[in-house]
């Protein structure tokens, strides 16, 4: 959902299109895609205090599509993740991947969810591989949990392992590995049981600039290849260029979008351009960049005006006067100093 | 990078083929157990020494207990026959012509015989014989006369005992003939002193009278004295028993300044045909037993018990016919047609004495077992609890790798199942080998596999927590609820406890067999209690203390009470360890302690002073020689008699009451600050008044309750005299109370440990002596006081024979030495010592384990202090401090439950079988014993404190470096 979409609804909002809108939005009509979240919510209770991870949250993801979800620290994410991998249960809203419900998912169905829709790879490398198996057998432990035949975990460890450049490593334990090559590892064991999509937070967190090229190279190699869907965290600008799609997350919101696409304009030169959305959810809220506001001074209050093909928003008419102000004497002071 | 192409599966490609959830492979297993292997170990010794202890303990404490128990028969048969069967034997009389049985001696043996048949098997199996007695009624003589004109009476009773000639040596003539030839008088021998009061020479015919009652005829006996004897092996029990045989008795006679002469005689055994003959028809023929168990001697107790109950039952159904038409004597020894059959029971009080002192014991070493289960399931608890801890990180990822937690679970249990299995058979093992055979404990393999299956199911159940499913529903619930839940722990806890000391309290404890579940959880309950409110507590005062020394500057402090605070609910299962640990030694140090001190409490009221001599009947003593070079510093005579009273206000009639005279000026001299001694000073000598008509009224001392009921008013007390002949009546006016302190008072001990409890008791002085007749059912007591530095015996030995040969001499160490010798309170010592030594090593081997739980945490806030500046050693000494609150907090909380809970556990914990003693002893807290032990186990948690941060501190720069791993 973006703005764009949000632009074909535009006219007038009598009372009967409001409800009608209203009753639209409770409908359990659920956007496509491979991954959609709905108003998530996720609430931790820590010694009586309530944290809000995730307050709303709406995420769509394609079939295929490779994202990277970025944000600052404690915005949310590696909640997110953990929810959509099977490890967590959201509080309230509703998570759909690969058609689970994984709000109403049963025990067993949570179980085989993680065996076989989705695979993971964390932050700490060492968190990811156990440390007394080597790195086939790390690889071939999710097939196990599946019921892969033997001799079939031993020809697919190795070939996932391949894949990831790794091969090479096959009988070497975590302990004797560098952190891009256990990295790399946790990929193959992620993508053991050929899951359907495949998170991954943080992976580049501990390595340097060089390795974490590496990761994300496996990483873009297994949502080619192997047709994976790819959800990935990082804070690693040169990461979240390289995706079509970055996703930011504010307070446990998604709050921008960036699409970033090739053009080729007249003269036939490809140009990487990138445009940034805000994300408009179902009840239609809309989170606007703090920038944008500081800078007008929006606080509380804003004004709205519908036009033909696009909202207005005005800072309201007190916090309007106080930005004359400020440029006044922001003006006076500059006068001063000249 | 090499790329690969892969085989696509079809349109399903993501989903996971269905299949069993398969434990991961063997070699996944073993390599996770050998990274466990350290832990394992510590769960498998710990498995081993509980089905060991279970195996081994209750047997080796049967042991004890049977040792015990036959302790207490073997001292039982030292004072005398435990048990003794007699009946009276009819012999022909001359001229009724009835048909001649067989001589009775011939059916001496075969009657003691079917005595033992008869006993129920445990109680036959048992009895010892100890020797046959056949014994004559008092039998009066007539010639020759008295030597001394002040002798009015002269009596003798005639015995045949079995075992006398080991103990007797003739000195003239020889043991009367067991078959006397025909036309000789029956012999008779006697002691070289009784023949010399008597008079009588060897070889002299004595003429004996008997009459049955006053009306019945009166029969002549001739007899001969053929045999003069001495004692031999004076010291032995034979002569203990019956010293009369050669000590004559000289007592008083009804007329003042008259004197009468019992002596006790020996005959032969064909004695009651010949003394029948003569028409003397009824000796009674008795049967003495001692009674010594075997193996296992305290399983057969409730059998033996029974048995002893029923014997009386048993031999006059068996022995005797039924017939009430003829009226004859229905039973029979041997041919010989007897009375009923009598059993004089000194058994069955040792038995009730045991089994009641047994109970406590059990019930003791109930709360130190109790203790230490609970200190080993807590330690199997953080063992198990930190093997998980340890693999948490690897759990989480093969759960989330999609292993199931019902597999992660198997898994776990795979490898601790074998193991803990094998260990719990081990230990079994082990534990039977140096187990004594044939002791009333038998292995307890249902605690074995109880004990043994809860460290199994810990497993697999911490397991399942730690990798089960996120619900949702639990997940709103724990949010809810976390606090409640809290609360309603602890408040159940709570409730468990009150509940359970309440019960307690109502119920007593003692009785039944085994060990009391409930008696032995209280502690625990209690322990627990303390623990939960130890952890609500600490945190506030150490928050208190942190803030004090945040504004004194001290960062180290601050920062290691801040630590302590955080980590205290985490460290609470350590606490609970240690709490419970130092309870049970604080609790077995006082029973100890308690028992130590009330045994010479009970050892003085038994004795009376240092040495005592106690007489049936009131005897006047013969002075002793006291003061100067005497080991006898002081005497006290002291006089019992049962008064009837009357209130002279009323005229109504009181119970049974105990008049004791004491001498007033011996006490003082005795025992100057004693209690009574001091309150006889209101009797003012108590010298009784003549006032008017009335007979004398003498000031006295009174049971509270006889004052309240009379008012303080005088009593008219009536005193029978020995025999019943006379009566003397006199007035008693209560001046003071015997309150409970006075009655309790040592000094009175002898005379009144023997009355019923609720007697009241009157002291007064022995002005009265002269005003009150001699009675056969009253008691004397002389208590003697050793000069300082002198030996007991040789106490004893200066007074020995003050009342008379058959005054019973008890000397305060000995009784002492016997009671803190018993072989039930050596037992309720010995399983302190071993349950408090192996609960440290537990508790000690659960805070080591809590340490290495915690010490990653506690490592990285150290590590981190350290990049910050603080000094290596000051971050070393912050690791420490940040266990000193904990070792604090376990040695108040330790030593407050071992002081409280013996005080809440009240009428429950009775150790007076223990003891003796007029009142249930005090409970005394051995406060060296608890401060050292307080002081001791916060030592050592802060010397296990010291050497992990020692240990921590050389692998220090790793962790400074791998600051951000989790
Ligand atoms: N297990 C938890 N218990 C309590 N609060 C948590 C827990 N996990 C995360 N949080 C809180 O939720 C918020 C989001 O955390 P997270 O998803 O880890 O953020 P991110 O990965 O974006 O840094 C943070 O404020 C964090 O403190
Ligand atoms: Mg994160």
């Amino acid at each position: 959902m973006s703005v764009n979409h949000a632009a074909d609804r535009a006219g007038a909002p009598d009372l009967g299109e409001l409800r009608r809108r209203a009753a639209e939005a409770a409908r359990p009509e659920r956007e496509e895609g491979l991954i959609v979240c709905e108003n998530l919510v996720r609430i931790y209770q820590t010694e009586g205090v309530e944290v809000q991870a995730l307050q709303g949250l709406d995420l769509a993801v394609a079939r295929g599509e490779m994202v990277a979800v970025i944000g600052a620290s404690g915005s949310g994410k590696s909640t997110l993740l953990g929810i959509l991998s099977g490890q967590d249960v959201p509080t309230a809203g509703s998570a759909e991947v690969a058609g689970h419900d994984l709000l109403t998912m049963k025990r067993r169905d949570r179980l085989a969810y993680r065996r076989g829709t989705v695979g993971f790879v964390w932050q700490q490398t060492s968190r990811n591989l156990l440390p007394y198996l080597t790195a086939a057998e790390n690889v071939m432990l999710p097939m196990t949990y599946a019921g892969v035949k033997r001799s079939e975990r031993r020809n697919r460890a190795g070939e996932l392992l391949d894949l990831m450049g790794v091969g090479y490593c096959a009988d070497r334990g975590p302990g004797e590995l560098s952190g891009g090559e256990q990295q790399r590892v946790a990929i193959a064991v992620a993508n053991a049981n050929r899951p359907r999509v495949l998170f991954a937070d943080e992976p580049t967190g501990e390595l340097d600039t060089a390795t974490s090229e590496e990761i994300f190279a496996a990483l873009r190699q297994a949502n080619e290849e192997l047709g994976v869907t790819v959800v990935v965290v990082t804070h690693d600008a040169l990461v979240s260029e390289q995706v079509q799609r970055t996703v930011r997350i504010r307070n446990g919101r998604t709050s921008t979008e960036v699409l970033r696409r090739i053009t080729t304009d007249d003269d036939g030169a490809q140009e990487l351009t990138a445009e940034e959305y805000a994300v408009l959810d179902r009840n239609g809220r809309l989170q606007l960049p703090s920038e944008f506001t500081e800078r007008l001074h929006m606080r509380k209050r804003v004004r709205l005006a519908l036009e033909t093909d696009h909202i207005g928003v005005w800072p309201d008419a007190a916090a309007q006067r106080a930005k004359a102000d400020a440029d006044e004497v922001q003006a006076e002071t500059e006068g001063d100093d000249a | 990078m090499r790329a690969v192409r892969l085989r696509r599966e079809g349109p399903g490609d993501g989903t996971p083929r269905r299949g069993p959830a398969r434990p991961a492979s063997l070699r996944l297993l073993r390599r996770e157990a050998r990274g466990d292997a350290p832990l394992l170990a510590c769960l498998a010794v710990l498995v081993a020494v509980f089905t060991g202890l279970c195996a081994l303990g209750p047997v080796e404490l049967g042991g004890k207990e049977d040792q015990a128990l036959r302790q207490r028969l073997a001292a039982a048969a030292d004072a005398g026959a435990v048990l003794t069967v007699s009946a009276p034997v009819e012999l022909p009389q001359p001229g009724l012509g009835a048909p001649n049985p067989p001589a009775l001696r011939t059916q001496l043996e075969s009657g003691g015989q079917s005595v033992v048949s008869t006993a129920g098997r445990t109680l036959g199996t048992a009895l010892r014989p100890v020797r046959t007695t056949v014994d004559y009624q008092l039998l009066g003589i007539d010639s020759p006369l008295p030597v001394d004109p002040r002798v009015t009476q002269e009596s003798v009773t005639l015995h045949h005992i079995s075992d006398a000639p080991a103990y007797l040596h003739y000195v003239q003539g020889a043991a009367p003939a067991d078959s006397t030839p025909a036309g000789e008088l029956p012999g008779i021998a006697l002691s070289t002193g009784e023949a010399k009061l008597l008079g009588l020479g060897l070889g002299q015919q004595v003429e004996l009278w008997f009459q049955a009652t006053r009306s019945s005829p009166r029969y002549e006996v001739l007899v001969r004295l053929v045999g003069i004897y001495r004692p031999e092996q004076e010291q032995s029990e034979f002569w203990r028993q019956l010293p009369g045989l050669d000590k004559p008795l000289e007592y008083p006679g009804q007329l003042a300044g008259t004197l009468n002469i019992a002596v006790q005689g020996l005959v032969g055994a064909d004695a009651p045909e010949l003394l029948a003959k003569q028409g003397i028809p009824l000796p009674t023929v008795g049967w003495e037993y001692r009674v010594a168990l075997g193996d296992a001697a305290v399983k057969q107790l409730p059998a033996l018990a029974a048995d002893t109950r029923n014997l009386a039952i048993d031999l006059n159904d068996l022995l005797c016919t039924d017939s009430p038409a003829t009226g004859d004597s229905p039973c029979s020894i041997g041919a010989h047609p007897s009375g009923s059959y009598v059993v004089d029971d000194g058994l069955t009080p040792v038995l009730t004495a045991f089994t009641g002192a047994d109970a406590q014991t059990r019930a003791l070493a109930g709360f130190a077992v109790a203790s230490l289960a609970a200190v080993g399931l807590a330690t199997v608890l953080v063992s198990v609890r930190l093997l998980l801890r340890r693999r948490a990180v690897h759990l989480r990822l093969q759960r989330s790798r999609g292993a199931s937690a019902t597999g992660l679970v198997l898994q776990r249990s795979l490898v601790t199942a074998p193991v803990l299995l094998l260990a719990g058979e081990l230990g079994w093992r082990l534990g039977l080998l140096p187990a004594p055979t044939g002791t009333s404990g038998s292995p307890q393999p249902v605690a074995a596999l109880l004990g043994t299956a809860a460290a199994l199911l810990l497993v697999p159940l911490l397991t399942w927590y730690a990798v089960r499913e996120p619900g949702r529903a639990r997940e709103v619930r724990r949010r809810a609820s976390r606090r409640t839940r809290r609360l309603v722990l602890e408040a159940t806890a709570l409730v468990l406890c009150v509940g359970g000391v309440v019960a307690l309290r109502v119920r007593g404890s003692g009785g039944g067999a085994g060990i009391d579940v409930q008696l032995s959880l209280v502690p625990v309950l209690v322990a627990l209690v303390a623990v939960l409110l130890l952890v609500r507590l600490y945190p506030l005062v150490l928050g208190l203390l942190a803030g004090r020394s945040r504004r004194g500057g001290g960062v180290v402090a601050f920062l290691g009470l801040r630590g302590a605070a955080r980590d205290a609910g985490g460290t609470s299962l350590a606490l609970f360890v240690l709490v419970i640990t130092l309870g049970t030694a604080v609790f077995g140090g006082m029973v100890s302690r308690s028992v130590y001190d009330g045994a010479a409490v009970g050892a003085a009221w038994t004795a009376g002073a240092d040495v005592s001599l106690v007489q049936q009947g009131d005897v006047a003593p013969t002075p002793v020689a006291a003061g100067g070079s005497s080991p006898v510093r002081a005497t006290v005579a002291e006089y019992l008699r049962t008064v009837l009273l009357t209130g002279d206000e009323d005229g109504a009639n009181l119970p049974q009451t105990a008049l004791i005279t004491v001498d007033p000026a011996q006490l003082a001299a005795a025992d100057p600050d004693g209690p009574l001694a001091r309150a006889l000073g209101v009797l003012h000598g108590g010298k009784p008044v003549a006032t008017g008509t009335a007979s004398a009224t003498a000031p006295v001392l009174a049971d509270p309750g006889l004052i309240v009921a009379e008012n303080g008013e005088s009593l008219r007390a009536v005193v029978d005299s020995a025999l019943g002949s006379s009566r003397t009546a006199l007035h008693l006016k209560p001046v003071g109370a015997l309150t409970p302190a006075l009655r309790q008072d040592p000094v009175l001990g002898p005379l009144v440990a023997g009355l019923p409890a609720d007697t009241p008791v009157i002291v007064g002085t022995t002005a009265l002596e002269p005003l009150l007749p001699a009675q056969q059912t009253g008691g004397t007591a002389l208590l003697l006081f050793a000069r300082p530095g002198a030996a007991p015996a040789a106490v004893a030995a200066a007074a020995a024979d003050a009342l008379g040969p058959q005054a019973q001499v008890r000397v305060r160490a000995e009784v002492l030495g016997t009671l803190r010798g018993d072989g039930l309170v050596r037992i309720v010592d010995d399983v302190y010592t071993v349950c408090s030594l192996l609960a440290v090593v537990f508790g000690l081997l659960a805070v080591a384990l809590e340490l290495v739980l915690t010490a990653r945490e506690r490592g990285r806030t150290s590590s981190y202090l350290r990049t910050l500046g603080l000094a290596g050693r000051q971050a070393a000494v912050l690791q420490v401090l940040q266990l000193v609150p904990l070792a604090v907090a376990a040695a108040a909380g330790g030593v407050l439950v071992g002081v409280l809970e013996p005080r809440l556990l009240g009428p429950a914990l009775s150790i007076s079988q223990f003891t003796g003693g007029p009142a249930a002893p005090a409970l005394h807290t051995d406060y060296l014993l608890t401060a050292l032990l307080g002081a001791g186990l916060a030592a050592l948690v802060v010397c296990a404190a010291v050497v992990e941060s020692t240990v921590l501190r050389m692998r220090r720069l790793g962790g400074v470096l791998r600051l951000g791993e989790a």
